[in-house]
Formats: C-alpha cells, sequence, structure tokens
C-alpha cells in the first residue's frame, strides 16, 4: 500500500496530523484483515481443480489392472477423503473462507466422479440427465453447510448442463422442468451472500452466472409455441435490465453488473433476430390461434416474465418524471405491442422493430454525446451498424448500395469519436 | 456451538446420502442382473477401407460395434422425427438370437427385456428407425492395437463367420458379456494371433 509508505513523510510535511497517519494506518489494517485474500482464493480453487484432476489421471494410468474390488475402492476413496476434509473444515471453524470453498468444490467434483466411476466399473446403464440430477441433489446442501460460493458457481454451471441435457433427450417426460427446481435451491443463499458480501469476486461472478444459466435454459420450456419463446427472452432481458439498474448496483462498475450487460446485449440481439421476417413465419400456425396459446408453457413463462417485468419497471421508475424514462425502459412493452399487431401485418411489425432499433441507436448516441461518454456513443453505433449489417443480409439493395451504407456506418464510427475526443480536448483547455 | 453441531450432523446426513446412492446402484444392478435374461446381438460390422480397414470400428479401448438388429420399421416419420429416446423390447429369433419386438414410448410392462436406446430416423430411408445401443462399444483391456486391428479387420468384419455379443438384460440394467467370434471368444482370438 504505497499510501501507507507515505505516511511519515506526510507527518513530517505537516500535511497530515499523527493521529490521522494512526487512523488512516489502523483502517487499512482492518481492510486487510476483513477481506479474504482473493488471490490465494482463486489459486486455491484452481489448485484443488489441479490436484483432483492430477489424482484422477495417475490412477487411470493403472486403472485396467485394478480388479473390480480395487477399482471400487479407489472410488469410494475418491469420495470419502474429500468429505473427511469437509468435516475437518466445520469441526476446526477455520475462519478463512478459502478453505470452506476448496473442500467443498472438492467433494462436489468428488462425488460426480464416484458415481460416474461406480457406473463404468459396474457397466451400470443411465441417461446423463439422471447422472446430472442425482449429482446436484446430493451436493446442493453443501452450498448451505459448507458456506461455499466457488460450489455454488459449479452447480449452477453443472444445473445448466442438466436441463440442457434433459430437453434434448430425458429419462422421463418433461424431465426439464425439473431445472427450475434445481436453480432455485442455491438462491436464496446467493441473495445473502451479495448482501453480506457484495465486493467477494465469486459473488460478483454469481452475478454473471446466473443471468447466463436463465439465458441458456428458458428455451427448454418451450415445445409447441416457439415464436412465444420470443416475447419470454425480451421479458427475461428487460428483468435483467432492470435488476441491472436497481439500487444495488447503482454504485458498482459495469464489470460487477453482469444483468445490465445480459439484459441489455440480450434486447438488442431478440430485436435483431426479429427485425429479419423470417423470424415471424411460424406465427401462421394453429398453436398461435386465440385461444389455443393459452394452454402452452411458453404463454405461462411469458405472461409471468411481464409481470415480474413491470413490477420492476413500477419500482424503479414511479417515483421518475416521464421524461427521464429511458427507452430501453418500454422497449419490453413496445416490443409485446410489435408482436401481438405482428400476427395481422407481420411486415408492419417487422419496420418498426427495424425503426426502434434505430431510435435506440441514437438515444443512445445523443446520451453519449450528453454526458460525453465515449463509450454509450461506440455502443449506439454498434447498435445502428449491427442493424444495417442485418439488413444487408435480406434487403434487395444493390451491392453499391450496402457499400455505401457500410462506409456511412463507418465514417460515422470515426466522426463521432473524433468529435468527441475534439469536444473533450476544448473542455480541458478551458 | 449449538449451530456448528446441527451443521456438523447435517452435512454427516448427506455424506451419508452421498455414499448410499453409489451403494445403491450397485446393488440395484447386481440385482436386477440375477434376474435378468441373456441376448445374443449378432455383430454386423463391416470391411471399411479407411484407417488400415477397420474405419471408425476402434476407438482408443472401445471397438464399436454395429448390430444387425439395429433399426424398426416406421410408418410415421413426423411422429419419430421428435422423439429423441425410446425403449427397445427384445425377442429371440428362431436361431437363438436376438431380435426387435417393438420400439415403443413409454416404458414397458409385463417384461424385463428392454433398454432405453437413442433414435434417430434415417435420413436415407424414412422409413428405417435406426437404434443406437447403449452396449454398442465393447471394452477391450488388451493395449495391443496392432493384433487388436487385425482381429476386427479379418474376424469381425468377416461376413462369413458368425458375430455376436452376450448382453444380460433386465430392465435397461446390462452386463456385456463376451464377444464371440466364428464361435471363439474375443480374448482367445488375442491369444491365437500371438
Amino acid at each position: 500500500m504505497s499510501l501507507l509508505k507515505d505516511l511519515s513523510e506526510l507527518v513530517n510535511a505537516s500535511i497530515i496530523s499523527g493521529e490521522t497517519a494512526n487512523d488512516i494506518a489502523s483502517y487499512y489494517k482492518r481492510k486487510q484483515e476483513s477481506s479474504p485474500n482473493r488471490q490465494l482464493l482463486i489459486f486455491g480453487i484452481l489448485g484443488a481443480l489441479l490436484v483432483g484432476t492430477g489424482l484422477m489421471f495417475i490412477v487411470a494410468n493403472q486403472w485396467d489392472q485394478f480388479s473390480q474390488s480395487a477399482r471400487t475402492t479407489c472410488a469410494f476413496l475418491l469420495l470419502i477423503i474429500p468429505q473427511l476434509f469437509c468435516v475437518y473444515v466445520l469441526v476446526t471453524k477455520t475462519e478463512k473462507v478459502i478453505w470452506s470453498d476448496i473442500a467443498a468444490l472438492l467433494l462436489f467434483f468428488a462425488v460426480g466422479a464416484n458415481i460416474s466411476l461406480v457406473s463404468q466399473i459396474y457397466h451400470i446403464n443411465g441417461d446423463f440427465s439422471t447422472f446430472l440430477m442425482t449429482w446436484m441433489i446430493l451436493t446442493v446442501p453443501l452450498v448451505y453447510l459448507l458456506d461455499a460460493s466457488a460450489l455454488s458457481l459449479a452447480y449452477l454451471f453443472m444445473s445448466m448442463i442438466f436441463g440442457l441435457s434433459a430437453s434434448e433427450s430425458g429419462a422421463f417426460l418433461n424431465e426439464e422442468y425439473l431445472f427450475w427446481i434445481l436453480f432455485i435451491l442455491p438462491i436464496p443463499r446467493y441473495y445473502q451472500l451479495s448482501q453480506k458480501n457484495p465486493t467477494n469476486v465469486l459473488v460478483i461472478l454469481h452475478h454473471w452466472m446466473i443471468p447466463y444459466v436463465l439465458t441458456q435454459t428458458l428455451f427448454t420450456v418451450s415445445h409447441h409455441a416457439r415464436m412465444l419463446m420470443h416475447p419470454a427472452y425480451i421479458y427475461l432481458f428487460a428483468i435483467f435490465y432492470f435488476i441491472g439498474r436497481g439500487s444495488y448496483f447503482k454504485s458498482r462498475p459495469l464489470l460487477h453488473n453482469g444483468y445490465l450487460v445480459f439484459g441489455f446485449a440480450g434486447t438488442i440481439v431478440s430485436l435483431l433476430i426479429m427485425s429479419f421476417k423470417a423470424s415471424w413465419k411460424e406465427l401462421a400456425d394453429p398453436v398461435y390461434h386465440f385461444p389455443n396459446f393459452f394452454r402452452t408453457p411458453e404463454y405461462v413463462v411469458c405472461l409471468l416474465f411481464f409481470i415480474l417485468a413491470t413490477i420492476l419497471l413500477y419500482r424503479q421508475n414511479r417515483h421518475k418524471k416521464w421524461k427521464n424514462w429511458t427507452l430501453m425502459d418500454g422497449t419490453y412493452l413496445f416490443f409485446l405491442v410489435l408482436f401481438i399487431l405482428g400476427v395481422w401485418f407481420t411486415s408492419l411489425s417487422v419496420v418498426l422493430i427495424n425503426l426502434l432499433l434505430l431510435l435506440l441507436g441514437l438515444v443512445m448516441l445523443r446520451e453519449g454525446s450528453k454526458h460525453s461518454h465515449l463509450g454509450i456513443i461506440n455502443l449506439g453505433m454498434l447498435v445502428i451498424a449491427l442493424l444495417v449489417i442485418c439488413r444487408s443480409f435480406d434487403s434487395d439493395l444493390t451491392f453499391v448500395v450496402k457499400g455505401i451504407l457500410f462506409v456511412m456506418v463507418g465514417i460515422g464510427f470515426f466522426a463521432a469519436n473524433w468529435l468527441m475526443i475534439n469536444k473533450r480536448k476544448e473542455h480541458e483547455v478551458k | 456451538m449449538k449451530s456448528n453441531r446441527l451443521i456438523i450432523g447435517a452435512f454427516i446426513l448427506v455424506s451419508l446420502a452421498q455414499l448410499f446412492v453409489p451403494f445403491q446402484m450397485i446393488s440395484n444392478q447386481a440385482g436386477s442382473l440375477e434376474k435378468g435374461n441373456e441376448f445374443r446381438f449378432r455383430t454386423d460390422n463391416r470391411y471399411n477401407p479407411d484407417f488400415n480397414g477397420i474405419g471408425s470400428d476402434l476407438n482408443g479401448k472401445f471397438i464399436w460395434l454395429k448390430f444387425r438388429e439395429d433399426h424398426f420399421k416406421i410408418t410415421d416419420k413426423k411422429y419419430w422425427e421428435k422423439v429423441r429416446k425410446a425403449y427397445v423390447v427384445f425377442t429371440t429369433d428362431s436361431n437363438g438370437y436376438a431380435k426387435i419386438k417393438s420400439v415403443v414410448i413409454l416404458k414397458p410392462e409385463g417384461t424385463p427385456n428392454w433398454v432405453r436406446a437413442r433414435v434417430s430416423v434415417n435420413w436415407k430411408d424414412t422409413t428405417r428407425l435406426q437404434l443406437f445401443y447403449p452396449f454398442s462399444s465393447y471394452y477391450i483391456q488388451d493395449a495391443q492395437i496392432k493384433k487388436i486391428e487385425s482381429i476386427i479387420k479379418n474376424e469381425l468384419c468377416d461376413t462369413l463367420k458368425t458375430s455376436y455379443l452376450k448382453i444380460q438384460l433386465n430392465e435397461n440394467q446390462f452386463t456385456s458379456g463376451d464377444l464371440i467370434i466364428g464361435g471363439v471368444p474375443f480374448k482367445e482370438w488375442i491369444g491365437k494371433t500371438e
């Protein structure tokens, strides 16, 4: 800490008093003691993973020569040793969070390895999704018992793999819906941790993992009315966006805010997909006719997410004046109108979605320029550039016109950045 | 202190469950196979000019077996295109080899002779439902790859020889037995080639 080194110099120069210097020194000491060593945590987890993998390779080398009982013993030792390590961590009540994280993560992988080894040794046939489900059920209590955030991340990721695998070829009908139960189980712990220790690197990783897992798995609810997944995704991204814009993330950097990134990027990508006329062609199918779609799980998801997004919108904007609302706030509502309109006037909806995207890009350019923020300006330019690229795919424009459009967007990028840098320089000179 | 004891107690219970599940898997497998029936699945590996004449039949420590009974006649292509896995019920033909009795979506009742297999409609012949059995990979302990390659090429792919895999089957639980090529078990073929 360079400030601590300079303290005596500052005291000698009579810039700060000796008392203030002591206060500063004790503040940093307290801070260092309370925050767990981030580097140690990361390397500890990496070390646990590498040691586990290394041991598996060593055993695998002689695996064929072992008898069935020797192999079974190995498989169970692989499970019992991490279990004993966890008991040791619990009994000694070690203050270092890192040990419970490492122990829990080792046990998490040991449970999976043990089940798959036993299946391999005894040639037990089974579905991959059932294996994952068993593994997750057996390890989810560890999230609470061992206070383990690293485990919770691994658990969420593997639950996602379960959801995807169950939807592809489940062991029984509608097995993929079990993913939602598995997903919800560690969420109270995540919420608790995010309130208690918001700057912890593993908690920050959760802010990315949760929107990632939900984005990957939401489509697994879809069976018949696939078109309804477009609004469902838009509402999900709206929820992410509102969470990301909420009070919890207000003073945090963008790197901590996976919700905002997923919410924004997801909304833009979903709108870009719907800006193609081909994305709407299924809407003529009988399943989308009134009242057939009411019975589909896709509709239930749409309704649920729409209500949730609207609650969040209301909570965040209830004290705001209309003119302070952003266009992104209402994008999901506009989309709902355009989607319903698309049932009868698809072409009109497609045109309006293109206009909405253009407007979003322009609004961002205006916002960026107003706040002298190069990032927002470039983001606005990127939205417009993506829109131009998408339109160049499906429009009947000649190559010359397409070329001119691309050149114009390119020049726009340069010009916006150049103007903004000049503006900043002028501001600094003044 | 009291809460820590509770946590340790709960952890021990979870640990016991983690140990119980694999134990139960082993005991279920042993119990179910005692009741199971043995089937002989005729193999249908053919000579492939690629990769030393063994094609993709050898993959690491597994021989990928192709079976004669690996397809089923269907009429409703559209229906089967949506199905990823199905239950294949077996019976035996007049020569005592395994024969497909039916392929169904719901778990078969009243017979233990079934396995759950991945299915897909054949892209060339849409009246043919292709079946991928979980026992199609035959594990080989021997590391002498050259010798195994020669057995696959000259013996297993020899259409004049009758080859089959013994499978002990009971409600999706199975154990692969010997791979018999021309009346001789695979392990003996390795000894012979020496």
